[in-house]
């Protein structure tokens, strides 16, 4: 009753998910502030620098932790600190609400991203398609994708898929019923309220309205986009974006 | 050691341990599906057990050897032929350079798998009782065991009844991202939505048409289908090893004993 701040849903659960992970979890809502919570929360988890600790993968509203067995025994024996893999568990999101109550500003600072689209009816082939059923003009379409900024909730489906959100209601658009089996890698597309480049050919089913001449993932320089990031799309011209491509990198 | 592949097989890979590290930007983690037989393989050769080799479906790759060196075969048995001449699986075999590897049947199991090494490698006794032990775990008809995920609470109670006393079947949509499974129809109690949220290796997802699919070595990093639980590392193995239309039941495991399980296991590979 005295708790009148607390915001029960930014605070952390956990379950042993398996014999191999470790799942932290929020309020199960695709929400900007509690996947703010999740980035801060998985900053923390990184900073340990446990190396049992194989991936620690942020998503909407969870952090899931992968980790090695052997080596994440050879770490509770080495500690001394945590009694066992749950106790372990438990410790983080205790240690991770003092540092919350002693420190004002987080490890997690997300970087911003300028992303230039071209909207080209050639590259968005459904942006004509979602413009009619919107009532409104290609270009007030165009406007309001670039309006706003967006944030990385996660990465999945491909290396370097980030789903990003939200999209201004007015534009939102359901994923097709039935993927296409083609879509060009560069590709932006809509699915409701998410907002996504795809980063390599692949099938897909989102509405396409535009493509990046940006390579979105590469097995060297990996994710243009990291979990957390905030992003921006520019509108450029088919003319910028042949002259971005053929620039050598 | 070089070798060439001069006809291409079904579906054949080189493989290591998995790439840990880029899940969180969608980089799957991929590796050896039948860890145990990977190791086991490595092991025979004196290699690091984690060492790339070739991980073989039917029909299989043929293979020329461009030198001389050793290799062991384990897995799956789709009878090997070394120049023609049958070769066991499980032991130190020298091949020469110009030599012909080929698979001619599948006799057992699905996967087979091919390590090497120029070094002589040293006979060791131990290897035996391993070996015994692996084929043991992998092909003895046993329960899959698991531990319930977050979505284990969701379901009605006549699919978690059916989940833990009726069997399942391994299906043709199998491969190295998930198997699917066929069996009764499972469903949650109320038709909530899920966000997708990071899977593991063996984690059961349960899909719109109320049938379940396992995950296996190159799952995408999140999924957002209600997950179910976990087959534990040590079952996968076997999992891996099931050809299509073979006979699954489930039965629940807690964390302490498929610890224990896996670290026994391990401790004897590195023994």
């Amino acid at each position: 009753m005295l708790k009148i701040n607390k915001n029960e849903s930014q605070s952390w659960h956990f379950k042993a998910m398996g014999d191999h992970s470790l799942f932290f979890y929020l309020d199960e809502r695709m929400d900007e502030n509690i996947n703010t919570e999740v980035h801060h929360f998985s900053a923390f988890i990184r900073t340990k620098n446990i190396s049992a600790f194989k991936d620690i993968i942020p998503s909407y509203h969870a952090v899931t932790i992968v980790y090695a067995i052997d080596q994440l025994y050879a770490y509770l024996d080495s500690s001394k600190k945590y009694l066992s893999l749950l106790h372990l568990a438990e410790s983080f999101i205790e240690e991770y609400e003092i540092f919350k109550q002693q420190h004002t500003s987080f490890q997690y600072e997300p970087n911003n991203i300028e992303i230039p689209v071209c909207y080209h009816p050639l590259f968005g082939i459904d942006l004509v398609k979602i413009a009619a059923e919107k009532n409104k003009d290609v270009e007030e379409i165009i406007q309001i994708h670039c309006s706003k900024i967006y944030r990385v909730f996660c990465l999945g489906f491909k290396p370097g898929f980030a789903y990003m959100g939200e999209v201004d209601k007015s534009i939102q658009s359901p994923r097709h019923p039935k993927p296409r089996p083609f879509v060009d890698a560069g590709s932006v597309g809509i699915a409701g309220s998410q907002t996504g480049i795809y980063p390599s050919d692949s099938p897909g089913g989102w509405q396409i309205i535009g493509r990046t001449p940006l390579t979105v993932f590469d097995p060297i320089h990996l994710a243009l986009l990291n979990p957390g990031d905030l992003v921006r799309f520019r509108a450029i011209t088919k003319e910028e974006f042949d002259a971005i491509k053929n620039i050598p990198s | 050691m070089k070798i060439q592949i001069i006809k291409k097989g079904i579906a054949d890979s080189l493989q290591n341990a998995g790439n840990y590290g880029n899940q969180h930007i969608g980089v799957q983690v991929g590796g050896f599906m039948d860890y145990f037989s990977a190791q086991l393989a490595n092991k025979i050769l004196g290699n690091p057990l984690d060492k790339e080799l070739y991980e073989i479906h039917f029909p299989a790759s043929h293979f020329r050897f461009e030198e001389d060196g050793y290799i062991a075969i384990t897995g799956a048995n789709f009878v090997p032929v070394l120049n023609e001449k049958s070769i066991p699986l499980h032991e130190i075999i020298h091949v020469k350079k110009g030599d012909l590897l080929q698979f001619l049947k599948p006799m057992l199991g699905r996967i087979s798998y091919l390590a090497m090494t120029l070094d002589k490698p040293a006979l060791t006794l131990t290897n035996r009782k391993l070996i015994e032990k692996i084929d043991e775990l992998l092909f003895t008809p046993a329960p899959m065991r698991f531990i319930p995920g977050p979505a284990w609470n969701d379901l009605d109670t006549s699919s978690i009844q059916a989940i833990l006393h009726e069997p399942f079947q391994t299906t043709l949509q199998s491969n190295r991202m998930g198997f699917q499974l066929e069996g009764p129809a499972i469903k949650t109690i109320v038709s909530k939505s899920y966000l997708s949220a990071g899977v593991t290796r063996g984690t059961m997802q349960l899909l719109p048409n109320g049938q379940i699919i396992i995950l296996m070595a190159d799952h995408q990093t999140i999924g957002g289908y209600p997950n179910l639980g976990q087959i534990i590392l040590v079952d996968l193995p076997r999992l891996a090893q099931m050809v299509h239309h073979t006979t699954i039941h489930f039965s629940l495991c807690n964390l302490s004993m498929a610890h224990e399980q896996y670290q026994f296991i391990q401790a004897q590979f590195t023994s």
